[in-house]
């Protein structure tokens, strides 16, 4: 069965100013969800839009998030750009299905993780 | 679709599309069955992943709580952090003209506070190249100028 597909929308940034425009949307960061009942695979995307021909401005005020959304996607390549993602994400949606119900068993001795306290982290994470 | 590899105007309709009577002038460049433009996509590498763990850090990472649930993602490049893709810990990151995936599984180590799951990384890249220039957009058209045409 092939997945679901559902784009979602997590930053819009804007320039103040931009050619005589103000509050011209610029740099947009979403997620297309590929979703097979429970298991969802995401795909992160940054897009920066094209703002160097601003002939069809629509005011901050009247831009909706599903226009965000199309702007965004169309910059990427459109449906050209999600079923060039699929295939990765379908294959990450088996991956859960199989592993599905397992759980860790500890009645084998088992040897520890290695710890890296100083390895690479995210510095913005907050734990 | 495919392309045209025969003089002939079977083999035509086979490669490009088209309704019979099979007649040449559905078969003009910048038309529905001969594009301008391909989308070419570059994979990096061409098969499997690039891993690294020192410099230059190319890898990976996932981030786990200790319950096993992802909470966030980011990868390195030859040494350049792409950022934290954050959002429920995606296992593609498009930014830059690239989309980086998420590649085999390499080592687990357990952190201070989480899990971190190391993997290897690949990209892909996507760029538009002309194509069918040699086929005419309007005017006398004939099948050697279609020999070679192709419908992606």
């Amino acid at each position: 069965m092939s997945a679901t597909v559902t784009m979602k929308l997590h930053e819009v940034h804007i320039f103040e100013s931009k050619n005589g425009y103000e509050n011209v949307v610029g740099m947009v960061r979403w997620t297309v969800e590929f979703s097979r009942g429970q298991f969802v695979s995401r795909a992160g995307v940054e897009t920066l839009l094209d703002v160097s021909s601003l002939s069809n401005f629509t005011p901050i005020a009247q831009v909706t998030r599903e226009q965000v959304l199309t702007w965004a996607a169309a910059a990427q390549g459109g449906d050209a750009f999600v079923e060039h993602l699929r295939p990765h994400h379908e294959n990450e949606l088996d991956l859960q299905e199989r592993r599905a119900g397992l759980v860790p068993y500890e009645g084998i001795p088992l040897d520890p993780l290695p710890y890296h306290p100083t390895q690479p982290t995210i510095p913005q994470q907050v734990l | 679709m495919g392309t045209v590899t025969q003089y002939n105007m079977a083999n035509i309709r086979d490669a490009l599309g088209g309704s019979n009577p099979v007649s040449l002038s559905q078969y003009y460049r910048g038309g529905p069955r001969v594009p301008t433009t391909r989308t070419v996509t570059v994979r990096d590498p061409s098969s499997g992943d690039y891993f690294n763990m020192s410099n230059p850090l190319t890898h990976w990472l996932q981030v786990l709580t200790y319950g096993g649930s992802p909470i966030d993602a980011a990868g390195y490049w030859f040494g350049t952090n792409l950022g934290n893709f954050g959002s429920g810990a995606p296992t593609s990151f498009t930014t830059g003209g690239f989309t980086y995936f998420r590649g085999s599984f390499r080592e687990r180590r357990l952190g201070d506070y989480t899990i971190e799951d190391f993997y290897g990384i690949f990209r892909t890249s996507s760029s538009t190249v002309s194509i069918n220039t040699g086929v005419p957009s309007s005017g006398q058209i004939s099948i050697s100028q279609l020999f070679g045409a192709e419908n992606p």
